[in-house]
């Protein structure tokens, strides 16, 4: 401490930990602070029906745990349910293009490819969708494919997946929208894997799939552990692209958290959104135990 | 009283490691100083206290009689050249020399004049706009030289500045900064752990191990009269025999080693009992034919012969350490000796010296 | 063998061709339909036109919106690079106790949905303390989240600055702060350039902390939800045209720097080693070796 005095300055220290302690208490821990305390207190129209006491209560979580009335508590599980299988495939879609750019392409191929993928990177989630929703309506481009090949035309919005409740235009949107979040930060890792290594594995006969489950995919381990955990949490924590491509029963969780909001409650919308971050947080968690990965890795 | 740079009962440490023991010394105004020692041994920890970087934990270290603690890095009258140079990247060569002068308000023509002194003092006439990146190791070297030198400090610290370069270019640097330390008259501190660098440059050097200091002299000295086994060892190639004092002749002492007694000079006062290394440097050993039963023979097997142009190295086995080395000069006259053949070498008491174990572990 | 060796390449490139397809289509379908005269976005009865350019150039809101969008982002790059430079600095460059608990709370909020810090943001601002939610309470949320990303970048920077340059410095007599407006801030130059530009971007797109946050205002963002969720005209897909035209200039006319300086750097490099060579060779004292 004495040494950075020295070094800093008075004024270089002061300015230090006065970023520091604004950005933590003011933007982010007090804001928080706030939320949990909202989250722990009933919405002053239930207290008023007589639904709810005041002070500290669950009453805000309570929706949650409704059995008779489950639409909150199925749309909770729908979105996590619905994330994980996105956060997989996008794993699977991604995994041979992220090593193609990092280990096989030419530096010319690279540059065009990064630009290719940084256009819709940089174009923002709201066009991200929009231009699927375009693609994907009654008349859109995808069901004149199929009318012109003679099938009949598709429901993509309504269309339900099976097993999800969910909805294909949905699916599609949700992986389109975030799967660059999944290549980059799997490119990263790859691209500091020396590439003897793995013609070295490949000299000693080992054929492609042990080369990638021993060599590359230990040493991309936290590129991939980083883009699983922004992908789940981008796609879970989703609000315009549900918004603009979900159908009647594929209703997000952030929806929901709207919903409250859209009748000021801001105590049940609190609640729902500390029990989005609780279950992102979880997942991190796991995500760095199951990856045995550090913050500082996913983070990189 | 002039500005030497007095150190008492320095003592610096880090949590429970003590990097440097109990320092007392004096270096005088215009002395060129070397701390020699293996990396760790405390040398720049010592450099670091006196530019101010760090404190230390007890003692005082004063300059021309002022006691510099409390004196910030910047506020004191020394200039450090780093390992690395420490150029700053985005400056031209005349704002990193003038960096100094600039912070102390100089005003721009009386700088520029300055800097085109220096640059011509380092050889490099015409350098001034060039960008550091444009620069070749040797050239930084000397830029970094003429920064540290135009803020006109009392003490010049060197922190293994020629360390990147190539053998011949250090060899070339060796001898200019020495020359620019005699034109200027500063007073230098330099650290390594190349001997070659202290004992070639230096008025005086240091040798140090282990946060203390083992022996100040002048180069020959050290060289020659080694006072701790850690010296001998370190500084030059030598012979090292162990055993056990066994007899006191006058100013020597024999020491019993399993080739049997060998005699040396007792500088440190050894007494009858004492574990002692007979330390022989390669150059004062002779070689005979085996049989010959002289005093301060060793006889043993031949193991090998390198030739390096200048000398010719010839080792022995020696069952109880590292090889026994004999350098001869090559005068022409070097025979050949065949592996595995029986040699003695032999040399006089008085170029052998005997001293105490001390910290050298190693036997 | 070379068969299987064939298949493999050409399986892979198909596999290629097919994601890149997935990833651009769209982005070119939606370009292509801004030029198309229906009122509807399709592509049916395609006939050139210019006039969705000039219908959303002539629409009021979304100039509204862009001018929050601006005044959001330049707050948030006011506050965003100096708390990220501060959060860098004492993590990378102080020695102090408890460090990986501060980098955990400071990139929480990376890692946290974005409609979490919008909410958050407004309960604390708006609910709590009674300010009117408007685009400078939105800057404040975004800046939570933005300012880890501005630190990330200080931190890669600062790990790789040589910090005896400082020790130089100081060592020639500046003072702290003159070694840092003079030595460390130019060095960092690069990084406050892409921390700027990326908080300036990321703000500029940023919808759902901002949408949560802001009450009733509007961004240029939030201006496109609200089009394409009413019912869409052409004029979106003309607005994306030339988001999509910017952002491949910028991208090109980076890359191209990029390149001309690399070449530059490794001229330099090549020539100066040349100059030692000389020195060594024909001024070292004869026979010193």
């Amino acid at each position: 401490m004495h040494e950075g005095l020295k070094r800093f300055g008075a004024l270089g220290i002061a300015f230090i930990f006065g970023s520091v302690a604004v950005w933590a208490l003011l933007l982010i821990l007090i804001p928080h602070v706030m939320l949990i305390d909202y989250a722990f207190h009933a919405n002053p129209g239930a207290i008023k029906k007589g639904l709810a006491e005041e002070g500290f209560t669950f009453y805000p979580f309570l929706p949650l745990f409704d059995l008779q009335d489950d639409l909150a508590l199925r749309t909770f599980i729908r979105t996590l349910l619905t994330s994980g299988v996105i956060t997989v495939l996008a794993l699977v879609v991604c995994y041979p293009v992220a090593y193609y750019l990092a280990k096989v392409a030419t530096n010319k191929w690279l540059s065009i490819l990064m630009l290719c993928l940084l256009v819709p990177y940089w174009v923002n989630e709201v066009l991200r969708a929009y231009s699927w929703r375009t693609l994907m309506s009654r008349n859109g481009l995808l069901n004149q494919a199929l009318t012109g090949m003679g099938l009949a035309p598709f429901e993509w919005f309504n269309y339900e997946l099976p097993v999800l409740d969910s909805n294909i235009a949905l699916f599609v949107g949700l992986i389109y929208s975030y799967v660059l979040f999944m290549i980059f930060p799997m490119f990263n890792a790859m691209e500091s894997l020396d590439k003897n290594q793995v013609e070295a594995a490949r000299d000693l006969g080992a054929g492609w799939a042990r080369v990638h489950r021993l060599i590359v995919i230990p040493h991309a381990k936290p590129g991939i552990a980083s883009g699983c955990i922004v992908m789940f949490m981008l796609t879970a924590g989703s609000y315009i692209v549900p918004v603009l491509l979900g159908g009647k029963s594929s209703f997000w969780f952030t929806q929901a958290i709207e919903s409250q909001f859209s009748v000021l409650n801001w105590n049940g919308g609190s609640a729902y959104s500390l029990v989005l971050e609780l279950v992102c947080l979880i997942f991190v968690l796991v995500m760095m135990k199951v990856f045995r990965v550090t913050l500082r890795d996913i983070t990189k | 009283m002039s500005s030497d740079l007095v150190f008492t009962n320095v003592v610096k440490r880090f949590g429970d490691f003590t990097a440097v023991h109990d320092l007392s010394l004096t270096i005088e105004e215009g002395e060129f100083f070397s701390f020699l020692g293996p990396s760790g041994c405390g040398k720049t920890t010592i450099l670091r206290m006196v530019s101010g970087f760090i404190d230390p934990t007890q003692g005082t270290i004063t300059l021309g009689g002022r006691d510099l603690a409390g004196i910030g890095p910047n506020k004191r009258p020394t200039a450090l050249i780093f390992q690395n140079l420490a150029l700053f990247p985005l400056m031209s060569v005349a704002d990193n020399i003038g960096f100094g002068l600039d912070v102390r308000g100089l005003d721009k023509a009386t700088r520029r004049k300055k800097i085109e002194g220096l640059l011509d003092l380092i050889a490099l006439p015409g350098f001034a706009e060039r960008g550091i990146d444009e620069l070749s190791g040797g050239q930084k070297q000397r830029v970094a030289i003429a920064r540290a030198l135009a803020v006109e400090p009392a003490v010049l610290l060197l922190d293994e500045p020629l360390s990147s370069l190539d053998l011949k270019l250090r060899q070339h640097m060796r001898a200019e900064l020495r020359a620019i330390q005699r034109r200027t008259g500063i007073t230098f501190i330099y650290i390594t752990h190349d001997q070659g660098e202290a004992l070639a440059m230096s008025d005086r050097v240091a040798v140090m191990s282990q946060g203390r200091v083992e022996q100040i002299g002048v180069s020959s000295d050290i060289y020659n009269h080694p006072e701790t086994a850690f010296v001998a060892s370190f500084v030059g190639e030598n012979n090292l025999f162990a055993g056990r004092v066994a007899a006191i002749n006058g100013e020597e002492a024999a020491v019993e080693t399993d080739f049997g007694r060998l005699a040396g000079l007792n500088t440190r006062g050894l007494k009858v009992g004492d574990d002692a290394f007979v330390f022989v440097r390669p150059e004062r050993l002779r070689l005979t034919p085996a049989g010959g039963s002289g005093e301060n023979a060793v006889t043993s097997t031949v193991l090998g012969e390198v030739f390096e142009g200048i000398t010719v190295n010839i080792s022995l086995a020696n069952p109880s350490g590292r090889a026994i080395t004999v350098t001869m000069s090559n005068d022409g006259a070097v025979p050949t000796f065949e592996v595995g053949a029986r040699l003695a070498a032999y040399f006089g008491s008085d170029h052998a010296t005997v001293l105490p174990r001390g910290s050298l572990a190693r036997a | 063998m070379t068969d299987n060796k064939t298949l493999l390449t050409w399986s892979i490139r198909a596999y290629l061709l097919v994601f890149f397809g997935y990833m651009l289509f769209p982005m070119a379908y939606m370009m292509l339909l801004a030029f198309n005269e229906s009122r509807i976005p399709t592509h049916r009865d395609f006939t050139f036109t210019l006039d969705w350019f000039g219908a959303a150039w002539q629409d009021k809101r979304m100039w509204g919106g862009l001018e929050n969008s601006v005044y959001i982002a330049f707050l948030v790059v006011a506050i965003s690079v100096p708390l990220g430079l501060g959060g860098a600095m004492m993590l990378v460059r102080l020695q102090i106790r408890a460090k990986s608990l501060v980098y955990a709370v400071l990139v929480s909020p990376i890692l946290a949905p974005g409609i979490v810090l919008g909410i958050s943001a407004f309960i604390f601002w708006s609910q709590q303390l009674g300010f009117r939610a408007s685009w400078w309470t939105a800057a404040l949320a975004q800046s939570s989240f933005i300012s880890a990303y501005c630190m990330l970048i200080f931190m890669a920077r600062l790990q790789r600055f040589d910090t005896t340059l400082e020790e130089a410095g100081l060592d020639l007599g500046a003072t702290p702060r003159q070694v840092f407006w003079r030595i460390t801030v130019p060095y960092m130059r690069p990084a406050f350039l892409s921390a700027g530009a990326l908080a300036f971007l990321q703000s500029f797109e940023n919808y759902t902390t901002t949408y949560f946050s802001i009450g009733a205002e509007n961004t240029f963002t939030i201006f496109i939800a609200n089009k394409v969720r009413q019912g869409v005209t052409p004029a979106v897909n003309a607005v994306a045209v030339v988001i999509i035209a910017l952002t491949i200039l910028v991208a090109v006319v980076f890359e191209v720097r990029r390149r001309r300086r690399a070449k530059h750097a490794a001229e330099v490099a090549r020539l100066a080693q040349l100059a030692d060579v000389a020195m060594a060779g024909g001024l070292a004292p004869a026979g010193a070796t």
